[in-house]
């Protein structure tokens, strides 16, 4: 027969596509059985554990680690590259290493205990010679000033100050969101083992698994094709663990010098500290309406820090979502001694959102209309995440409808600041967003075997997110099997490539290629089956463990598989392509309402809306669950969670989860996700869901403080602090 | 971790005996704050001293003459004591709020105020109830009264070789309440921004207060008895403007720092609107219970 | 060095004992020297949850308890939660309503709610919340959680 046509099934054919299923490896989380790279614990595995720099910015003058190898219990002791003073070869003058921030790390030591690699720690001698540092972020001229600041470009279009002067209705406000951190709560690390001498397995905490082996083979002088990296189970990433770390490499080289495994995972303060932040950003932003409302002018200038790299959120984003045609965006970086920056979930989204769709709430006050309305009339001037063009607004009209209705929004908004009487003022706010989502690349071996045994080979991971069970189920789809049954082999090296988990590229990345192979396998079986049954193949399917033709059972999948001979059969299946099964480019709406006690400045959310499109859904539970953590991780960053750097020392004073704060279970409100699926979304394709659900709900809850206290608290996140601050002054 | 030796003594001159042999001899009750304490290097005892093996320090009772808590006793068993609910409820509050339930399992009275921070969110409690502690040591047993105890962050009265054995508490009179409240910018599981308690007494028409006392954490170097907060409701009738003149009087007498939990400013501020609402719970208590 | 101590306990039902340094947490112990590996590390300074066990019926944060000072005691981990081949309700719910996303902090949200609804068999919202408090997470939204224990607690 013809190839079988690429596409998914009908709709309304799906058993397990698309509905709500159990995780498969459910049971594993649930009884403690699943193995976290921290949960490797081969024979003689030794503690590895770093030691830090104090210091925001030294120059490191001497090591001396000797004292450490004579410590009970440590079997390796390890200096980071450069670390100890060198000298130019030319010149005969000495190089010191410059620390460029708090925690960077100096020394490794692994020990028999965690308590004899802590011994260890404290017998190395490091002489630092600490020089100035600079860690302040939010003092844009004070970062001028000490020559910290770098511009990184200005954009212009259109005709600016004609339409200031045109406009009806203009405001000028100061906006900002802090530094925050992924926060994995599966810290950064692994375990490696060295075997045959110079074969380097490396459990990696990774959203990377395809990609790292060479991370580590290079450092270390090996050939990648003797570094296996595994990663079963993983903790969150968020965007950290792309990876081979310079950690995980003292691992391995410790490994390798005391011929014992080594375990090396963060603690929860250097986790908070090193391994990534999300940039921070602030603006001074004019915005202006025409007497009809439409935007007809932007004008901004932000600020923020990455870290020692300088960088501040990408202008390309700015202004968020909403582009009035004169316009003109700026940005300078600053150059910070405090840890480094890395992708964290939408990069740059959540921010420019933040800062642009408050200034426009702003601007709906100023004129005196319901933000609802003053974002229905300028959809027109949305773009796309993925092309810049226009967005696609009659889907957000449609998504703030449906919001609206959730959130009893019309029935419950009042004007900015009439919350009427008593201490505790209740608000609503919105802001909308959009997200690319496109596949990444994945390849995978789909292995039939002929007791109608199905397995999957992919070097892909599962973050958590539920990857392993969306493999199950397309593939339990396709062959008409119980998803249960389908064996998912995930998270090593060894098995066919596929890209990293970032950006929201996983899931198109990865069910594709099965999607693909599975028809190619159903194809080859179908064949088998109407030559044997002479039936017609065209007229065959798979369901309910059988093959029908016309609707009619011919024979048993297990009957069918063993057509394919007395060896299990392969089918190779290959990802991006541009067949249908997926593609990109989502958008979402999301409401919130708040409570603020104005007399402590506490605030809850207490109902918390998302309307998200995602094109075709494989997994709808796990779907609901990642926009459910997008959502209280947004709560986190719009009420409490921020870095607090100290300006005096230059460390980063709130490095624990005592101080670090993250909302807990009774800090969430009522949480309403809904996805927004008329057919045309399930025709779509896939698309990934990680990253859109986080980006506008730091704006919209600060919209929805807006419209309780009366004025807008300028910086995310709105502590009890900063809202008391902004009230009273 | 530092490496320690670990004893722990079933009576209480033995355990006497282990402290006096020297400071590095540390008591370990629940071990919520001395064991990260250690971990982090903050502290490097050489023995730590488990006592929460002491039946004098486990004692929980309350007769006639009032209240006695074993400095070992662990939070969930102040929550759940139905006299202590009753009679004395503000230290029910501060039991109930004190880290979450698995540090409520573990955590101590007699721990939280040798740890003497600050913010420590038994101590307004104990002082608003007029408690005494109960120190046993190499000199013979004496009683300090709780808002003596601590004398700086993390300081107190304790001399080398002594143990805080148990808190004395009064029985309250009747028509009295009390309460304890702090503010944290979550619902649970943070360190006091501010702390207050109160305990207040009533007339039998319960529309006077006729006795006071008001206790203030983490405004000042160590928790404070508030004095002149106390004096401006006493022989004031029950109602807003007594409570707002109690909350103005607060703050003139604390002397908060600025760190990462919040400003100076925010702190005085806070001061006073706790002040009125827990004084406001304590009077709601005293009019709505037996006691 | 501190000498080595012999402690004995009731692991999951099982009588275990082990040699420890006092300077070992519980939570070490069982990972590192017992190899149960349920119980998972998440701040070592009792302000996630993550490593909540239950110690003679309560449950605590081993990463605050000195292994020491369970000589005696009866333990309950993650591990010994299901019944043998059968998951307890309480676990079957968590896989049914979703309540768990990567997982790291869903052994210590299941002992911590075990320990509830022993304590408390029709928990309100409120209580439930409250109970978990100690517990964090960064990924499942809570929702889920709440959800799944109020559905246990409904089944028993």
């Amino acid at each position: 027969m013809p190839e079988l046509p690429v596409a998914w099934k009908p709709q309304a054919e799906n058993v397990v596509f698309g509905k709500e299923v159990s995780r498969i490896d459910g049971v594993d989380k649930a009884t403690g059985f699943a193995k976290y790279s921290a949960d490797i614990n081969t024979p003689g595995t030794l503690h590895g554990k770093l030691l830090q720099s104090p210091y925001a910015h030294a120059r490191i003058k001497a090591i001396d680690v000797e004292a450490a190898r004579k410590v009970p219990g440590v079997k390796a002791v390890y200096v980071f590259p450069d670390r100890a003073p060198r000298t130019n070869e030319e010149t005969g003058e000495p190089i010191y290493f410059e620390i460029e921030h708090e925690g960077q790390p100096i020394a490794a030591v692994a020990a028999e205990t965690s308590g004899q690699a802590d011994d260890g720690l404290r017998a190395i001698k490091v002489v630092y010679e600490p020089l100035e540092f600079f860690v302040d972020e939010f003092h844009l001229p004070r970062a001028v000033e000490l020559g910290r600041a770098r511009p990184i470009r200005a954009a212009q279009q259109g005709d600016l100050e004609g339409a200031f002067k045109a406009a009806a209705h203009t405001i000028t406000g100061m906006y900002g969101i802090q530094t925050i951190s992924h926060m994995c709560l599966e810290p950064h690390g692994s375990h490696c083992e060295f075997t045959d001498g110079d074969h380097l397995t490396a459990h990696l905490s990774t959203q990377n698994v395809s990609g790292t082996p060479g991370q580590f083979a290079s450092p270390l002088g090996l050939d990648a094709a003797k570094v296996h990296v595994s990663c079963d189970y993983m903790g969150g990433g968020f965007g950290s663990k792309f990876a081979a770390d310079e950690w995980d490499i003292a691992c391995a080289a410790m490994a390798r010098d005391a011929q014992r495994p080594v375990k090396l995972m963060l603690d929860r303060a250097t986790e908070l500290n090193i391994p990534g932040s999300r940039p921070s950003a602030f603006a001074e932003i004019t915005v202006a309406a025409d007497a009809d409302g439409k935007l007809v002018a932007w004008d901004s200038h932000h600020w923020g820090t990455s870290g020692p790299q300088g960088g501040t959120v990408a202008p390309t984003v700015m202004p968020y979502v909403f582009e009035p045609k004169n316009r003109r965006t700026r940005a300078t970086g600053i150059v910070t001694n405090r840890g480094p920056d890395r992708a964290w979930r939408a990069p740059n989204h959540p921010q420019a959102c933040a800062l642009t769709q408050t200034a426009i709430d702003d601007l709906a006050a100023a004129i005196g209309v319901d933000p609802y309305d003053l974002f229905l009339k300028n959809l027109d001037l949305t773009w796309s995440a993925t092309s810049r063009n226009p967005a696609d607004k009659d889907i957000y009209a449609a998504e703030l409808e449906i919001a609206a209705k959730l959130m009893d929004w019309k029935a419950k908004w009042h004007p900015r600041g009439e919350a009427g009487d008593g201490p505790v003022k209740t608000g609503l706010g919105l802001a909308l967003h959009t997200w690319g989502g496109a596949a990444g690349r994945g390849t995978c071996t789909v292995a039939i075997h002929p007791d109608g045994t199905v397995e999957t080979f992919s070097g892909t991971q599962d973050l958590g997110t539920g990857t392993r069970t969306a493999l199950a189920v397309i593939l339990a789809e396709s062959f008409g099997l119980p998803y249960e049954k389908i064996k998912v082999h995930i998270g090593s090296s060894k098995y066919p490539m596929s890209g990293p988990s970032g950006g929201s590229t996983t899931i198109g990345g990865v069910s594709g290629p099965h999607r693909r192979a599975a028809l190619k396998a159903l194809g080859r079986i179908y064949d088998l089956v109407a030559a044997k049954h002479s039936v017609d193949a065209g007229t065959l399917t798979a369901a309910n463990e059988q093959i029908l033709s016309a609707g009619k059972p011919v024979c048993t999948w297990a009957e069918a598989c063993s057509l394919l001979g007395p060896m299990k059969v392969e089918f190779q299946g290959e990802g991006p392509a541009n067949d249908g099964l997926t593609s990109a480019q989502v958008g979402g709406v999301q409401m919130a309402e708040v409570a603020v006690d104005v007399e402590t400045g506490v605030t809850k959310v207490v109902r918390y809306v998302a309307v998200q499109d995602i094109g075709t859904i494989v997994c709808r539970e796990q779907a609901k669950s990642q926009v459910l953590g997008a959502m209280i991780m947004t709560i986190a960053y719009a009420l409490s969670e921020e870095r607090i750097m100290d300006n005096a020392t230059g460390r980063f004073v709130n490095a624990d989860l005592q101080h670090y704060k993250l909302p807990r279970i009774g800090d969430i409100g009522e949480l309403i996700v809904e996805f927004y699926e008329p057919e045309s979304q399930y025709k779509k394709g896939v698309i990934g869901l990680g990253e859109p659900p986080v980006i506008s709900g730091g704006a919209a809850i600060s919209n929805a403080v807006a419209n309780a206290v009366g004025q807008r608290i300028p910086v995310l996140p709105l502590t009890p602090k900063r809202i008391l601050d902004s009230l009273r002054s | 971790m530092r490496d320690f030796e670990y004893e722990s003594p079933t009576t209480l001159p033995e355990a006497l005996a282990i402290l006096a042999t020297g400071p590095g001899c540390r008591p370990l009750a629940g071990g919520t704050d001395l064991i990260d304490h250690v971990r982090v290097g903050r502290l490097a005892p050489d023995v730590l001293v488990d006592v929460k093996k002491l039946p004098e320090l486990n004692i929980l009772e309350a007769g006639p003459k009032g209240l006695r808590i074993g400095a070992a006793t662990p939070c969930f068993r102040i929550v759940a004591h139905e006299a202590i609910q009753r009679d004395y409820a503000a230290l029910a509050d501060s039991a109930h709020i004190i880290g979450g339930i698995q540090i409520q399992n573990r955590a101590t009275f007699g721990g939280n105020v040798c740890t003497s921070g600050p913010a420590a969110d038994s101590i307004p409690s104990l002082i608003a109830l007029s408690a005494a502690c109960v120190i046993a040591g190499p000199q013979g047993t004496r009683r300090v009264p709780i808002e003596q105890f601590c004398t700086g962050p993390g300081k107190n009265v304790l001399q080398p070789g002594e143990l805080l054995v148990e808190f004395e508490l009064p029985a309250p009179g009747p028509h009295s309440g009390s309460h304890y409240r702090r503010f944290i910018p979550r619902n649970e599981m943070d360190i006091a921004v501010v702390g207050v308690g109160a305990a207040v007494t009533l007339d039998a028409g319960g529309q006077t207060i006729t006795a006071a006392r008001i206790a203030l954490g983490a405004v000042a170097p160590t928790p404070l008895l508030a004095e002149q907060a106390a004096q401006a409701v006493i022989g004031q009738p029950v109602g807003e403007s007594t409570f707002q003149a109690a909350g103005r009087a607060a703050r003139e007498i604390i002397s908060p720092i600025t760190d990462m939990r919040g400003t100076a400013e925010f702190r005085t501020h806070v001061t006073g609107v706790l002040v009125e609402r827990v004084l406001q719970a304590a009077v709601s208590r005293a009019r709505g219970g037996r006691s | 060095m501190a000498r080595k101590r012999i402690v004995t306990a009731r692991i999951n039902g099982c009588e275990q004992s082990f040699l420890c340094e006092p300077r070992q947490t519980l939570l070490e112990v069982l990972r590192d020297e017992l190899g149960m590996t349920g119980t998972k590390e998440g701040c070592s300074n009792g302000n996630c949850g993550a490593c909540t066990v239950a110690l003679n019926g309560r449950p605590v944060v081993s990463c605050l308890v000195l292994a020491v000072e369970c000589d005696g005691t009866e333990i309950q981990t993650v591990e010994g939660l299901a019944d043998k081949e059968r998951l307890a309700p309480l676990q079957q719910c968590f896989l049914e309503q979703a309540a768990l996303q990567c997982g790291i902090c869903t052994p210590g949200f299941l002992v911590s709610a075990s320990c509830l609804l022993k304590e408390n068999a029709e928990p309100t919202e409120e209580e439930i919340r409250f109970y978990l408090a100690g517990n964090l997470c960064r990924c499942t939204g809570y929702d889920k959680i709440v959800k799944a224990v109020q559905a246990a607690a409904a089944a028993d």
